[in-house]
């Protein structure tokens, strides 16, 4: 193969922008379009995110500025607060991880196989969701205990009671959320697109992680996210199967309540700020992380 | 030499038969067309060429080999209708990627890898395109793409599903013509499948024209224009006017002429017929001659090169389509309500 063939006269080029128009200056976010409401929906939005997110945590913020700088560190910085971060930050990244494993699986099973009760199953996802926490917490915590039915197969390892119990109730209260992030994006992917990968030579293997693990890493990434904000602001599940000894198996928010019922709102303010921060730097991260991989991906 | 060999290959889907027992030959060089009607099976057929479905009964054999071995050893190239391009790589990696997936031991080192997608870019004339994603390509630059990331795995054959459904008609023409000196260039063997007639007789070597999981006639684009096996081939293939007849065996008389009756399985050969006649091949004779058929000109519509003339023949019960050049319109002066006589160059009638 080579130059021999002729060449194909391409479509006429044509200008992929059309040009500045000379004299608009006038500077605006509001670009031109046939979309109506862009004005009064950003205002609605606007404001209702001032008054039901940011109002609430600046609250937050000035209460824990109440406190004196030494006083903020002892309330932060204490050796009991930092297991609480370690474990609850831990846990709640570590639970992600296994939700967007096993989240993969089920939302792949889901979209590519027709089996009987499919639709029961795809509905028994949603159940964490729905489920208040403290009854899942009550189930767990029953099951996994020494002398609970998975507790007693695992005899000589405690589940229930140590931080691998925290990181089941998170698992669980998490999986919905990368299964309903795939599970969309995994049906759109065309058949064809794969069939192509096999009559190219690729093997299944080749043709998951080239071709279709590219398409699904954002929304994958999205599941891992939101799975991980959930774990990590989780209370009602984690509480029955934590034991919540002090420095082993106390998650942070429970470090919160702990403070509250002791009057002291400025502590508890305190370490809510600092898990507020560190919450936002790593779902930016995530954010950006997410982003990257779209603009990789093309599907800009 | 055959390169594909079909032999009996049936295909059900539930209830519906998509295939019935297809068996046909492809030779090394030759650019096929399977044409046929939306659910004829072509599409099928080709699926089962390439490996993207089994067939329930009958084999496929490359070359002698069976079908059912893997795709790569068989070297099949295929085109999707709708490109099925990988959208989140580059036009470059799209093109390598048949390269790339190679078992280690084939696989051209990166430097070889990036020469060889090079060049078929620049075959397809999207050299400068290579960096762009697939979203920001045309439909033509797309199905060039996706022929280019075909080529790449070296393909014995070519497998083309509608090539050129989903594009304008003028970019599909261009495509065309470029796509079969590719074809003659490179020393392919392919196969396409299309419903556009014209794409067919135009581009292909050989025409199969399918219709309810059958292969009804197979032959050069002039064999299945102008000696259609049946009545179905007459209408699917261009424009062709049904005039009822009177058959007497293998006979039937014909706007004074004595026509033959092609011999189809079902109904008899005697009683009521229909003679199939093109728009081009009815002529207007002398009105003194004993031949033909007196006729008055009811419509005009000059359609570029020709003329299309809506006649009210005496016999036939609705409007038979006339096409002559523009010069021969010229000398015969037709107008509306002209009375002519007329006459078929070229009928057969099939038992109705």
């Amino acid at each position: 193969m080579s130059a021999a063939v002729p060449p194909f006269v391409p479509e006429a080029a044509r200008p992929l922008r059309a040009p500045v128009r000379a004299g608009a200056k006038r500077i605006s976010f509001v670009k031109r379009s046939v979309l109506p409401g862009f004005g009064l929906s950003l205002g609605f939005t606007l404001f209702y995110l001032a008054f039901i997110v940011l109002i609430p945590l600046a609250a937050m913020g000035v209460k824990a500025a109440g406190l004196t700088w030494p006083e903020f560190i002892a309330a932060t910085l204490s050796p009991r607060a930092i297991a609480a971060y370690k474990l609850s930050f831990g846990a709640a990244l570590l639970a992600a991880a296994i939700n967007a494993v096993f989240g993969l699986i089920t939302a792949w099973v889901l979209v590519r196989y027709d089996f009987p009760f499919k639709r029961v199953i795809d509905a028994m996802v949603d159940l964490p969701f729905a489920l208040p926490t403290a009854v899942a917490g009550i189930a767990l915590a029953a099951i996994y205990a020494p002398n609970g039915w998975i507790g007693e197969l695992a005899a000589p390892f405690k589940i229930a009671f140590t931080p691998w119990g925290v990181v089941i109730a998170l698992t669980f209260i998490g999986l919905p959320f990368v299964v309903r992030t795939v599970q969309p994006v995994l049906q759109d992917l065309s058949r064809e697109v794969e069939e192509a990968a096999a009559s190219l030579g690729a093997t299944r293997w080749q043709t998951f992680r080239r071709v279709i693990f590219p398409a699904i890493a954002p929304s994958l990434m999205t599941g891992y996210a939101l799975s991980f904000a959930r774990g990590l602001g989780e209370y009602g599940s984690v509480i029955f199967i934590a034991g919540n000894l002090p420095m082993i198996s106390e998650i942070a928010p429970l470090l919160i309540i702990g403070k509250l019922e002791q009057y002291d709102y400025g502590g508890a303010a305190a370490i809510g700020v600092v898990m507020l921060a560190a919450a936002f730097i790593i779902l930016l991260a995530i954010n950006l992380l997410q982003r990257w991989a779209r603009v990789r991906g093309g599907a800009a | 030499m055959a390169v594909i060999d079909i032999q009996a290959v049936s295909k059900q889907f539930g209830a519906f038969a998509a295939l019935r027992d297809i068996t046909m030959s492809i030779q090394d060089g030759e650019l096929v067309a399977l044409l046929g009607p939306s659910g004829s099976g072509k599409t099928t057929l080709l699926r089962i060429i390439a490996g993207l479905e089994f067939a329930d009964q009958g084999r496929v054999t490359f070359e002698g080999v069976d079908a059912a071995s893997s795709m790569v050893k068989r070297r099949v190239g295929f085109v999707f209708q709708h490109y099925a391009l990988f959208k989140h790589m580059s036009v470059f990696e799209n093109v390598a990627f048949g390269l790339r997936v190679m078992p280690s031991a084939q696989r051209p080192a990166n430097a070889d890898i990036k020469r060889r997608v090079e060049e078929l870019l620049e075959l397809v004339q999207l050299g400068n395109l290579a960096g762009r994603f697939p979203t920001q390509l045309s439909g033509g630059q797309r199905q060039r793409v996706a022929l280019a990331r075909a080529l790449a795995i070296e393909p014995r054959v070519l497998l083309l599903d509608e090539p050129f459904g989903a594009l304008d008609a003028r970019v599909r023409k261009d495509l065309r013509r470029w796509l079969r000196r590719l074809h003659d260039e490179m020393g392919l063997t392919s196969v396409f499948v299309t419903h556009d007639q014209e794409e067919a007789l135009e581009l292909a070597d050989r025409v199969v024209v399918m219709n309810n999981g059958e292969i009804v006639q197979s032959g050069t684009p002039s064999d299945v224009y102008d000696v259609p096996a049946t009545p179905f081939v007459y209408e699917f293939l261009g424009n062709v006017n049904r005039i009822p007849c009177r058959l007497a065996s293998d006979r039937a008389s014909f706007w004074g002429q004595e026509i033959a009756v092609e011999r189809i399985a079902g109904p008899s050969q005697k009683g009521e017929g229909l003679a199939y006649v093109r728009p081009h091949d009815i002529e207007v004779v002398d009105g003194r001659s004993a031949l033909g058929q007196p006729a008055i000109v009811r419509h005009v519509s000059v359609l570029g090169s020709v003329v299309r003339v809506d006649l009210a023949v005496d016999g036939v019960p609705h409007l038979v389509e006339m096409e002559v050049s523009r010069q021969k319109f010229q000398q015969l002066g037709l107008r509306a309500s002209n009375a002519v006589q007329v006459r078929a160059l070229n009928a057969r009638a099939f038992p109705a």
